[in-house]
């Protein structure tokens, strides 16, 4: 039955996307996010979902050549390109070029279609669209996580979510971090007076808020305990009142942490467990490894870098900890050290610019613009980018598809702010 | 059981904004047709 249902939802893009390209366009970060070819047992698994809307969004917006639109933003745009072309670049000299392959495929193929995307998005309608997809797409997995942790389940490493395996938005931290984002999202388009839709119901928000904050839970990852306080702090600090929002908070808190599950407490309480210090080290020594390890190679080792610490790390542990860590390996667990190592320094200074470039965008619009609906957007979008930054200090999503979505909402958000100042 | 409820809800979710999209392009053309 669930193929059918996602057939029916992929021919609609099909379809429609045949006239709208910018509908194509997020048919393929449909499938980037749902992975329905994944998540289904019948006849639509395996199944070239992302190639067929791929290949009709490129031929979409030929036909629709006439509606593309630089976008403002040109130092992001101009950032995205050339972490597209180092990446392809930096590939060439990989170090484990089959294991990379993989990931390198998926992560062209995004940065492209990203691209190409963010000359289509040229109008609010078209911004609503992308933003709502991609709010839609992530309640697939608040909706799936949050109630089953509403229901008593839930646990690190707990599978809340409809996937193959330990990776992707299945991963504990990652859904984590990704339920933030959910609330940052919410919190964001509540009672924003779009042209697709105006949530007005506090309710409904509310109860979006509260399913994301459950997945966090649900997850027991303290990256999501992290991007939560992150999340709560940008709220609280643009608001009046900023005392007694912080007293209420501090309330909830308070009387939460009297209720909150005793394994839940001491996962997140952590530090007075070996296990848990175990766990803490193995990401600062991967660090370490990896900063030293990038002198070797300067220019990046191409994706899946992380393979050379096999037997190195015991040279970072502390010295009772070394047979811990003499065959073992680590990934990088940090957006930066991810791309560091794996695209070399230029990797990491294309990457820092292009974060520092987006903030620098969504300041202008806040600051510039007296369109609320724009200022709505931008702060919305920049409380997403500090929400993933925060929970990619211990996960390596630098380049997960989600992040490049939101670059292609900045990017359109650009050509809209500047058109609303023309009017 | 409730994964296939959170799917449900979410795809028809999309598919309602698909609609909502052509119902605006919709409009937005009548009116430059009009303007002409």
């Amino acid at each position: 039955m669930s193929d059918l249902l996602l057939l029916g939802v992929f021919l609609c893009f099909l379809f429609v996307g045949i006239k709208y390209p910018i509908v194509a366009f997020c048919g393929y970060m449909w499938t980037d996010l749902i992975t329905p070819h994944q998540i289904t047992y019948g006849f639509l698994k395996g199944q070239k979902l992302s190639l067929i809307l791929a290949v009709v969004a490129i031929l979409s917006l030929i036909l629709n050549f006439n509606k593309l639109q630089m976008p403002k933003a040109k130092a992001v745009f101009v950032m995205l390109i050339i972490f597209l072309l180092w990446i392809i670049t930096s590939n060439t000299w990989a170090v484990f070029p089959v294991i990379a392959s993989n990931k390198f495929d998926v992560v062209t193929k995004a940065l492209f279609m990203a691209t190409l995307m963010s000359l289509l998005v040229n109008t609010k309608k078209d911004f609503e669209l992308m933003v709502w997809c991609i709010a839609g797409c992530l309640t697939f997995y608040m909706f799936s996580a949050g109630v089953k942790t509403l229901m008593g389940g839930g646990g690190y490493g707990a599978r809340l979510v409809p996937a193959s395996n330990n990776s992707g938005f299945s991963e504990s931290s990652t859904l984590a971090t990704i339920a933030v984002i959910s609330m940052a999202l919410y919190a964001g388009l509540f009672n924003v007076k779009g042209v697709m839709l105006h949530i007005k119901s506090r309710w409904l928000v509310a109860f979006g808020i509260l399913l994301s904050f459950a997945t966090v839970i649900g997850s027991t990852a303290r990256t999501g305990l992290v991007a939560v306080a992150a999340f709560v702090f940008l709220k609280l600090k643009h608001k009046k009142n900023f005392i007694r929002n912080t007293v209420i908070v501090s309330s909830v808190v308070v009387l939460f942490l009297s209720f909150a599950p005793k394994d839940w407490l001491e996962r997140m309480g952590g530090f007075s467990s070996p296990s848990t210090m175990l766990a803490e080290s193995s990401r600062f020594i991967t660090w370490q490894w990896a900063w030293d390890n990038t002198k070797e190679h300067p220019l990046g080792t191409g994706f899946r870098g992380f393979i050379l610490n096999r037997g190195q790390l015991a040279d970072y542990a502390p010295e009772y900890l070394a047979d811990t860590y003499e065959r073992k390996m680590y990934a990088y667990h940090n957006i930066f050290i991810e791309v560091l190592h794996t695209q070399g320094y230029p990797g990491i200074v294309i990457y820092l610019m292009l974060i520092y470039f987006i903030f620098k965008r969504l300041k202008l619009i806040t600051s510039t613009t007296d369109d609320s609906w724009s200022v709505s957007m931008a702060t919305m979008l920049s409380h997403v980018f500090v929400v993933y930054i925060v929970g990619g200090m211990f996960i390596g999503v630098a380049f997960n598809p989600l992040f490049f979505y939101f670059v292609v909402l900045v990017l359109g958000l650009s050509k809209i702010a500047d058109n609303e100042k023309k009017l | 059981m409730i994964d296939i409820t959170s799917l449900v809800l979410s795809q028809f979710f999309l598919v309602y904004l698909l609609y909502r999209y052509i119902q605006i392009a919709n409009q937005k053309d009548e009116n430059n047709d009009k303007d002409k």
